[in-house]
C-alpha cells in the first residue's frame, strides 16, 4: 500500500517533495510574473507582466516593479536587471550553461548570468529597426541555442550561446502557411525525425507541421500510427531528455510520441474542458497538465491521476527535469517525481519485498527484538539478502529526507554483515554515503541546488558541469570538496575563487596579493594571469602587476601586459618566450599604436619610438620584416629606412617590379631599386646590374621599334643577342655585345647555340674553323653535336678535344667504337681496349682490338 | 620479405591525426565541401584516404587557390596553414560568396598546426572573422612516411630557417618534439648542434616546463634520445649527387608524399596518356628490399628476381601431386605479387640509368662534383661551370656546383664570385639577382673572406672514403659513392669520441642539450634514438641511417624525423626567388 502522500498511477506512485520555502516576496503572487527556470535545480528568473503592473497590484516592494530578478531555487535573490518596459518581451529562457537569454519583439537579445550581469552583447538579430517581416513572434531557448520565429513565418537559430563568434541568425526554414503556427517546439538532432534539428509546429487550421533543417517541410494531418485527425494543437511538450513528445490537442486530448515519430506511445483524453496552463513532462514517463489548483498526471497505458497543488496565492510554474519536475508556487519550491521502484518496494506499507524485510529486521535489531535474527535467516535462506542490501542502497539514493536516508543506509550496512565475506563490495556503500553527502550539501538552502542522485550522475558524466555551476554561484569550497572527491582538476577553482575575492576592497593590494598567493601555492600551474586580468578589470592595476610576477607561463602574461599598455615589458617577455604568436601579437599591437600616433596631427617623430624599439631587437626585427613583407608595404619601407638596409629595400622593389606585367610600372620600380642600390656600397654589383638592366630595356625598346619583335623586351642580354643572331641582325648583336661588355667567349657560345638550334651544322663547322683555336675550345662543339645526335660532326669535334678520357667516353657513347679503339691505341691505353671491344659487339672492332693486343 | 615490427609505433601519430580529422568532419551533419591549402593536400593524403572522406560526408575536395570557389554545399570546411597569404585568399573567397548573394554558407576554419594571432587579426581586419562558425587548430606536426621516418612535410622550412630566421619554424619543431614526448613518453636526453637546434631545444625546454602533463602521464620512455641536426651545418650533402635507388628516383622523378608520377612510356604502358602514379612505400616488399641499395647493384638484382619469377611460372606444368601443387601455389602467388613490382622497378631503373650513369653529361658533372668535394681547385672546374652557363644549361645545375664550391671552400674568390654572378645575370636574366642574394644570405654562395678549413674537416670527419664497397656497404659513404655525409659522420662521432672537440666547434651554431632524469628502464632491445633533421634530409642520408642500424656492431636503433625531404633541386629552389617574367605586350610602346 502506498504511503499517504503518494499518488498511485498504474503500478507506480508519484510524490511531491517539498524543498524550500521561497525566500522571495511572498506578498506578490507569482501569477503576475513571467518566469523561466533552468534545469538541474538551477536559477529562476522572473519579471512582472506589464499587464499586472497596470492592474495596480498592491504596492509592496518596488524592486519587482522595476527589475528583472533572478533567484536561486530557494527564491533567494542572486541578481537583478533594471527593466525597460518600453520593450516588448517575447520570451526568456536559460541555456544549458545557465545563461539567461531574453528576447524582445524587435529582435534585441540580452544575455545575463545568474548575477544579472550581461555576459554577451549580441547585436539586434535583424537590424535596428528590424527589416520587414522580421519582428519576432515567438522563440525558444533550447540547449545552447536560441530559436526564433519571425512574423513572416521563418525560423532561425543562433547557435553556441552565449560564446559564439557572431550572433548571426541562420535560417532553419520557412513555413508557407497562412497565419502563425499555434505553437512550436525544437527537437534535438539526436532524437529528431530528420537527424538534424527539427521544428515541430501546430498548424493554425489543425494538424502538425514538421520543419526539418535543410530538408522539405512535412505535414501531418493525422496522428501517426492511429489515423486520428489532429485538431488544433494547443501545446507541444518535449521531455527533458528530448526523447519524447506530448501534444495537447484542442479539447484536452494528449498524444504521446517518440520525438522521431518512430513510435506511438499513447493517447489520453484528460477530459478537461479548461485549457491547461502548461504541459510538462515529469521525468520520462508521465505528462502533467498544469491547472491552477491541481495537476493532471497522464501516465503510460492510459493511466491518469490528479494531484493537488498546495498554495495560498495564485500561480504555479513547472519546469521539467530529467527525472521529475520542479514546481514553483508563490510560497514553495517542490520536486515532483515518480517514486523510485526500490523506494516503493522498501517503504510501501505491508511490503514483503526483501529490502522491506531487511529494514524490518534492522529495526527489530535496534529494539533488541529476537525477530531480527529470524528475518535475516529467512532472507539468507531465500538467497535474497544480497538483493535486499542493494535495493536499500538504491532506495537511500532516491530519498530526500536525511533521517530516512540514514535509516536505509544503516539497514543496508546491517544486512551487509550477514553476507558471505567477499560477496559485497564495501566501496559501494562508502561511495553512496559520499554521494549522499554531496547531494545533501547541494540541497541545503544555502546552496539551493536541489538535484536528485540521477541528475548528479548525469552532471558528473558531462564533464565539470556541476563544478561550473557551483563556481558560478560562488560556492567555491563545496566545488573544491567535490572536485577532490571526484578527482577532478582543482586549479581553476582557486582561480575563480581569487577572482571573486578580488572585489573585496577591505584588503589592500599587498594583503590581497599575499592572501591569494598563499592559497594558490597549494596547486601547480595556476593561471595568475586570469586573476590579474580580473584585478585590472576591477581597477586594481598595481595588484594586477604584483600578481603577474607570480605567473610562470609567459604565454598568458604577455596579452595582459599589452592590455595594460606595458608594451616594452610585453615585448621583452614575448621575446623571452620565443613564441612567434606572442611576438607577433606584441608587434601588431605596437604597430597599431604607432600608426595611430603618426596619424595624430600632434605627432612628434620619435615620441613613441615603439616600432624602432621592435626593430632594435634581433628576433622581433626579423619577424616584423617577415610580417611587413607580406602585408604592410609602408611598414616595410619604414623599417628598411630605419635599419639602413637599402639593399633589401632594393630587392623588395625588384620583387614587386616583376609582379607587374605593365612595362611602365616595372621600369619605375626598377629605377627605384637602382636608386636604393646606389646607397649600398658594400657590394656594387647590385647597383651596376640594375643600371645595366634599365639601359638594356631602353635598348630593347629601340630594337623593338626597329624589328617589330615585341618578345625582345626584358629578355636577358644573352637571349636578346641570341634573338638578334637568329634574325641575322649580326651588326645589332655585336653592338649590343659591345655595349654590355659581353665577352668574346660568350659570343662564341651564343653563335654556336643559335646555329645548332637552327640545324645549321655546316655553319657550326664553319664557326669551329673560323679561328685556329676557338676561345671556347672544341668541347662545346662536341657536346652540342652529341646532344643533337649529329654523330658525324660529333666525332670530328670530339677528336679535336685534347683530353683523351673525354674522347674515349664520348666516342663510345656515340657508338664510334672503332675510332675509340684507335684513340686508345694511339695513346697506348691498351687496358681499355677489351672493354671497348666488348661494348661494341662489332666483329671488326674485336678483330682490330685482338690484333693490337697480340703479344702484349 | 616480412616486415619487422617497428620498435616505436609511429603509426599512432597517423591514427591520432586521422581520428581528429574524422571528428571535425562528423561535427557537421550532411554534405560538406572540404577546401584544403594546396600545400596540405599531399600531407593529408598520407593520413586519410579520399574514399574515407566520402564516407564521412565530404562531397568535394578542392584546393584553396583562387578567389572563385564553387561551394556546392552549405557547410564549407577549410583546412589551411596559418599563413597571411592563406588568410587573404580565404577572406576574398568568403567576400566573393557574399557578393554573389551566396549568403547561407557556414564556414568552419581549421588551421594546421595552430591558430595564430596574426591570422585572426587579418580575418578580423578583412571583416570576415564573424563569418566563421568555428576557428580551431588541427594539431598535426609529424606524419609517418614510414615506420622509421616522420616528416612535418613543410617544404619551405629550410628557407624559413636560414633566410627568414622566423621563430615560427623553431616553435613548430619544438612543438612537434613535445607531441612526440606526449605520445611516446619524455625523451631523457635531447641534444643538438646548430643555430636552429639551439633555439628549438631552448623553446622545447620552456614548453616542457609550462606543460603540466609533461612528466606525470608517461613514466615510460619509448624513445631514449633525440639528436637535432641543422641542415645549415651540412649544406654539402644535399648538393651532392646521391647514388642509392630511392634517392635517384627522387632526383629524376621527384618523390612527393611517397608517390611519383611517371610518364606511361617509361613503364611501357601505352594504353594511357596520363602520368601513372607509383606508390613508393615499404608495403611494396620488392621496393623495401632495394630502395636503399646503391644503384650499381640494382639492375642485376632485379634481373635475377625476374628470372626467378619466370622460372616459377614455368614450373607450373611440372607439379605432379596435390601436395606439390598447393606448395607451388603459395610460391606462385608470392611470385605473382612481386612480378608487377619487379617489372615496374626494372623500367624505372632503366630510365634512371639512361638519364644518369649512362649519360656522359651526367658523368661529367659527377666528376666535377667529386673534384670539388676532394678540395680540388683545378681551374678546369670553373671552366666546366662557365661552359655550362655558356651552353645555357639549367640554372640549378650551375648553381649546385657553384654552391658546392662555396660551401666547401668557405666562399668563392672575390673575382670568381663577381665573374659568375655577372655571367648568370647576363645569361639567365636580371631577376636572378634576387636568387643570388638569397643564396648569399643563406651562406650557400658567397665571397670567400676566411680561408677554408675543408681539408681539416675532411680529415677529422673522414668525409672521403674512396675505398668504400658500394655493393656490400661497409660505410655510410656507399650512398654517395665515396663521400660520407657530414651530418651522419657527426652522429657517428657523437657515439664514438663525443662532440667536445675542435672539429665540431668549427661548425656553425652551439651545442645544446636537455637532460631529464628518468629511472633506469629495462628495455629489451636497443635503445631508440630519434634523429631530427631541421631543414630537411635526403633519401641517401635516410638510406645511410638505415645502414647504420643494420651494422652488426650498432648499439642504437635510429629512427628519423625531419621537417621535410630534400634533394639537390628542391634544396636550391626553396631558397630561390621564383619569378614570372612576363610583360603585357601592349604596355610596350
Amino acid at each position: 500500500m502506498a504511503l499517504l502522500n503518494w499518488t498511485e498511477l498504474g503500478d507506480h506512485c508519484y510524490r511531491q517533495v517539498a524543498q524550500y520555502d521561497m525566500k522571495w516576496e511572498q506578498d506578490l503572487a507569482i501569477e503576475y510574473f513571467h518566469i523561466a527556470a533552468a534545469r538541474f535545480g538551477g536559477p529562476v528568473a522572473r519579471i512582472m507582466k506589464p499587464k499586472s503592473l497596470i492592474m495596480g497590484i498592491p504596492n509592496t516592494n518596488q524592486l519587482f516593479r522595476k527589475y528583472l530578478t533572478i533567484h536561486n531555487s530557494a527564491g533567494k535573490l542572486t541578481g537583478k536587471v533594471l527593466w525597460d518596459y518600453s520593450k516588448e518581451l517575447v520570451k526568456m529562457g536559460w541555456t544549458t550553461d545557465e545563461a539567461l537569454v531574453v528576447v524582445y519583439k524587435n529582435g534585441d537579445v540580452d544575455i545575463y548570468n545568474m548575477h544579472g550581469e550581461k555576459i554577451a552583447f549580441p547585436p539586434p538579430l535583424f537590424g535596428n529597426p528590424p527589416s520587414k517581416g522580421k519582428e519576432i513572434v515567438d522563440c525558444e531557448v533550447f540547449e545552447n541555442m536560441l530559436i526564433v520565429l519571425t512574423q513572416d513565418n521563418a525560423f532561425y537559430y543562433v547557435r553556441n550561446l552565449p560564446n559564439c563568434l557572431s550572433f548571426k541568425p541562420e535560417l532553419i526554414g520557412l513555413l508557407s502557411i497562412r497565419g502563425s503556427p499555434t505553437c512550436f517546439k525544437a527537437i534535438p538532432s539526436a532524437h529528431s525525425y530528420s537527424g538534424n534539428l527539427d521544428i515541430l509546429c501546430g498548424h493554425p487550421d489543425g494538424g502538425l507541421v514538421l520543419l526539418q533543417e535543410m530538408k522539405e517541410v512535412k505535414g501531418f494531418s493525422k496522428i501517426p500510427f492511429t489515423n486520428e485527425e489532429i485538431n488544433r494543437v494547443e501545446e507541444i511538450s518535449l521531455s527533458a531528455t528530448g526523447e519524447f513528445l506530448a501534444i495537447l490537442l484542442e479539447g484536452g486530448v494528449v498524444v504521446k510520441l517518440n520525438s522521431n515519430f518512430s513510435k506511438f506511445l499513447g493517447r489520453t483524453d484528460s477530459e478537461m474542458v479548461e485549457r491547461a496552463r502548461q504541459v510538462v513532462w515529469c521525468g520520462n514517463e508521465a505528462v502533467c497538465l498544469i491547472f491552477n489548483e491541481f495537476v493532471g498526471i497522464l501516465g503510460p497505458d492510459n493511466t491518469k491521476a490528479s494531484m493537488d497543488i498546495d498554495h495560498i496565492k495564485e500561480g504555479v510554474f513547472c519546469n521539467s527535469e530529467l527525472d521529475g519536475m520542479r514546481v514553483f508556487t508563490t510560497e514553495k519550491c517542490e520536486f515532483w517525481e515518480k517514486v523510485d521502484p526500490s523506494l516503493q518496494m522498501t517503504l510501501s506499507i505491508g511490503s514483503f519485498s526483501p529490502p522491506a524485510l531487511l529494514l524490518v529486521a534492522y529495526e527489530a535489531y535496534i529494539e533488541n527484538s529476537a525477530s531480527s535474527g529470524e528475518s535475516i535467516r529467512n532472507l539468507q535462506n531465500n538467497d535474497t539478502l544480497q538483493e535486499a542490501v542493494d535495493q536499500l542502497l538504491e532506495s537511500a539514493s532516491a530519498e530526500f529526507d536525511v533521517d530516512t536516508q540514514e535509516k536505509l543506509l544503516k539497514a543496508a550496512a546491517f544486512g551487509k554483515t550477514f553476507l558471505p565475506p567477499g560477496t559485497f563490495d564495501s566501496n559501494k556503500l562508502v561511495n553512496m554515503v559520499k554521494h549522499l553527502k554531496v547531494l545533501n550539501n547541494l540541497r541545503r538552502e544555502y546552496v539551493a541546488r536541489p538535484i536528485t542522485y540521477h541528475q548528479l550522475k548525469y552532471m558528473r558524466s558531462n564533464g565539470e558541469m556541476l563544478i561550473k555551476r557551483l563556481l558560478d554561484s560562488h560556492h567555491h569550497y563545496l566545488a573544491l570538496q567535490i572536485s577532490k572527491f571526484w578527482k577532478l582538476r582543482q586549479e581553476h577553482i582557486f582561480v575563480h575563487w581569487a577572482c571573486a575575492k578580488l572585489t573585496d576592497q577591505a584588503f589592500s593590494d599587498k594583503e590581497m596579493c599575499e592572501l591569494i598567493c598563499s592559497k594558490l601555492n597549494l596547486c601547480k600551474s595556476v593561471s595568475y594571469t586570469d586573476i590579474a586580468r580580473k584585478a585590472l578589470d576591477s581597477g586594481r592595476k598595481d595588484l594586477a602587476i604584483d600578481l603577474l610576477e607570480n605567473e610562470p607561463a609567459i604565454s598568458r602574461k604577455v596579452p595582459l601586459l599589452l592590455h595594460m599598455g606595458e608594451y616594452d615589458m610585453a615585448l621583452d617577455k614575448a621575446i623571452d618566450s620565443s613564441d612567434p604568436d606572442l611576438i607577433y601579437l606584441v608587434i601588431m599591437k605596437i604597430h597599431e599604436q604607432d600608426k595611430a600616433a603618426r596619424d595624430d596631427p600632434d605627432f612628434v617623430p620619435g615620441a613613441t619610438g615603439s616600432i624602432e624599439k621592435v626593430l632594435s631587437k634581433n628576433v622581433a626585427r626579423e619577424m616584423l620584416l617577415s610580417y611587413a613583407r607580406q602585408i604592410d608595404e609602408d611598414l616595410l619601407k619604414q623599417a628598411f629606412r630605419y635599419l639602413k638596409r637599402p639593399q633589401e629595400a632594393g630587392h623588395f622593389a625588384i620583387e614587386k617590379a616583376y609582379k607587374y606585367n605593365d612595362l611602365r610600372r616595372r621600369l619605375e620600380l626598377l629605377s627605384t631599386a637602382r636608386d636604393l642600390y646606389a646607397n649600398y656600397d658594400r657590394d656594387p654589383l647590385y647597383a651596376v646590374a640594375a643600371k645595366e638592366q634599365l639601359a638594356l630595356i631602353e635598348k630593347q625598346k629601340l630594337l623593338i621599334k626597329k624589328t617589330g619583335d615585341r618578345s625582345l623586351v626584358d629578355l636577358s642580354v644573352c637571349d636578346t643577342i641570341g634573338r638578334l643572331l637568329k634574325q641575322d641582325q649580326e651588326t645589332e648583336a655585336e653592338k649590343l655585345a659591345k655595349q654590355f661588355q659581353i665577352s668574346e667567349k660568350k659570343m662564341w657560345y651564343l653563335k654556336l647555340k643559335i646555329k645548332a638550334s637552327q640545324g645549321d651544322w655546316p655553319g657550326v663547322e664553319a664557326l669551329s674553323k673560323s679561328k685556329k683555336n676557338p676561345p671556347i675550345g672544341f668541347r662545346p662543339f662536341a657536346n652540342i653535336a652529341v646532344q643533337r645526335n649529329q654523330n658525324q660532326y660529333a666525332e670530328q669535334f670530339i677528336l679535336r678535344v685534347p683530353e683523351v678520357d673525354y674522347q674515349l667516353n664520348m666516342l663510345q657513347y656515340i657508338g664510334s667504337y672503332m675510332k675509340a679503339a684507335e684513340v686508345a691505341v694511339k695513346n697506348k691505353l691498351f687496358d681499355s681496349l677489351p672493354e671497348i671491344a666488348q661494348k661494341s659487339n662489332d666483329r671488326a672492332v674485336m678483330e682490330f682490338v685482338d690484333s693490337q693486343l697480340v703479344g702484349k | 620479405m616480412e616486415q619487422p615490427e617497428p620498435t616505436v609505433k609511429f603509426q599512432v601519430l597517423r591514427e591520432q591525426a586521422r581520428v581528429r580529422i574524422l571528428e571535425i568532419l562528423d561535427l557537421i551533419q550532411g554534405p560538406k565541401f572540404l577546401a584544403i591549402d594546396p600545400c596540405l593536400i599531399g600531407p593529408l593524403s598520407l593520413i586519410i584516404e579520399m574514399s574515407v572522406l566520402k564516407d564521412h560526408g565530404v562531397s568535394k575536395v578542392g584546393a584553396v587557390i583562387s578567389n572563385d570557389m564553387d561551394f556546392d554545399c552549405r557547410d564549407v570546411i577549410y583546412i589551411v596553414r596559418p599563413t597571411i597569404q592563406m588568410m587573404q585568399t580565404l577572406s576574398s573567397q568568403v567576400h566573393e560568396c557574399i557578393a554573389n548573394g551566396d549568403k547561407d554558407h557556414r564556414y568552419h576554419l581549421y588551421m594546421c598546426p595552430r591558430v595564430t594571432t596574426v591570422c585572426e587579426k587579418i580575418l578580423m581586419s578583412n571583416g570576415v572573422m564573424g563569418e566563421f562558425d568555428i576557428i580551431e587548430q588541427l594539431m598535426i606536426y609529424l606524419i609517418p612516411l614510414e615506420n622509421d621516418l616522420l616528416s612535418m612535410q613543410m617544404e619551405r622550412s629550410f628557407r624559413e630557417l636560414v633566410l627568414d630566421r622566423d621563430f615560427t619554424m623553431y616553435h613548430y619543431i619544438a612543438r612537434a618534439i613535445l607531441q612526440l614526448e606526449h605520445v611516446f613518453g619524455p625523451i631523457p636526453i635531447k641534444e643538438g648542434k646548430g643555430i636552429a637546434s639551439s633555439h628549438v631545444l631552448r623553446i622545447l625546454k620552456m614548453l616542457e616546463e609550462e606543460d603540466p602533463d609533461y612528466v606525470s602521464e608517461h613514466p615510460i620512455s619509448e624513445i631514449q634520445g633525440a639528436i637535432l641536426i641543422d641542415r645549415e651545418i651540412d649544406m654539402i650533402t644535399p648538393l651532392c649527387t646521391p647514388l642509392t635507388y630511392e634517392a635517384l628516383i627522387d632526383e629524376v622523378f621527384g618523390i612527393a608524399n611517397n608517390i611519383i608520377k611517371v610518364a606511361p612510356k617509361v613503364l611501357e604502358k601505352d594504353d594511357t596518356d596520363k602520368p601513372i602514379q607509383v606508390s613508393l612505400t615499404s608495403s611494396d616488399s620488392v621496393y623495401q628490399e632495394i630502395r636503399d641499395l646503391n644503384f650499381c647493384v640494382l639492375k642485376p638484382l632485379l634481373v635475377e628476381k625476374l628470372e626467378y619469377i619466370d622460372s616459377t611460372y614455368k614450373e607450373k606444368d611440372q607439379q605432379r601431386t596435390v601436395e606439390d601443387l598447393s606448395k607451388y601455389m603459395k610460391k606462385f602467388k608470392q611470385a605473382h605479387k612481386e612480378a608487377a613490382s619487379v617489372q615496374n622497378h626494372l623500367h624505372l631503373a632503366i630510365h634512371i640509368t639512361n638519364e644518369t650513369v649512362k649519360n656522359p653529361f651526367f658523368n661529367q658533372n659527377l666528376d666535377i662534383e667529386h673534384s670539388i668535394i676532394m678540395g680540388d681547385t683545378d681551374p678546369m672546374i670553373l671552366d666546366h661551370i662557365e661552359r655550362l652557363i655558356g651552353m645555357g644549361e639549367d640554372l640549378y645545375t650551375v648553381l649546385r656546383l657553384l654552391c658546392l664550391i662555396s660551401v666547401t671552400q668557405n666562399g668563392l674568390k672575390g673575382k670568381t664570385f663577381d665573374f659568375f654572378r655577372k655571367e648568370i645575370i647576363q645569361s639567365y636574366g636580371f631577376e636572378t639577382i634576387l636568387t643570388l642574394s638569397n643564396l648569399e644570405r643563406a651562406g650557400l654562395l658567397k665571397k670567400q673572406e676566411v680561408k677554408s678549413n675543408w681539408s681539416n674537416l675532411m680529415k677529422s670527419f673522414r668525409l672521403i672514403n674512396e675505398d668504400v664497397n658500394q655493393r656490400v656497404p661497409d660505410d655510410i659513404a656507399y650512398a654517395y659513392a665515396g663521400y660520407a655525409p657530414l651530418s651522419l659522420r657527426l652522429i657517428e662521432m657523437l657515439y664514438s669520441t663525443g662532440w667536445v672537440n675542435e672539429a665540431v666547434r668549427s661548425l656553425p651554431g652551439d651545442y645544446h642539450t636537455i637532460r631529464y632524469d628518468i629511472d633506469e628502464q629495462n628495455n629489451p632491445g636497443k635503445p631508440v634514438v630519434i634523429l631530427f633533421f631541421l631543414g630537411g634530409i635526403t633519401f641517401a642520408e635516410i638510406a645511410a641511417v638505415r645502414y647504420l642500424n643494420k651494422r652488426p656492431e650498432s648499439r642504437k636503433e635510429f629512427v628519423i624525423a625531419t621537417t621535410h625531404i630534400v634533394n639537390s633541386h628542391t634544396f636550391l629552389t626553396s631558397v630561390s626567388e621564383q619569378i614570372q617574367n612576363e610583360i603585357e605586350r601592349s604596355s610596350i610602346d
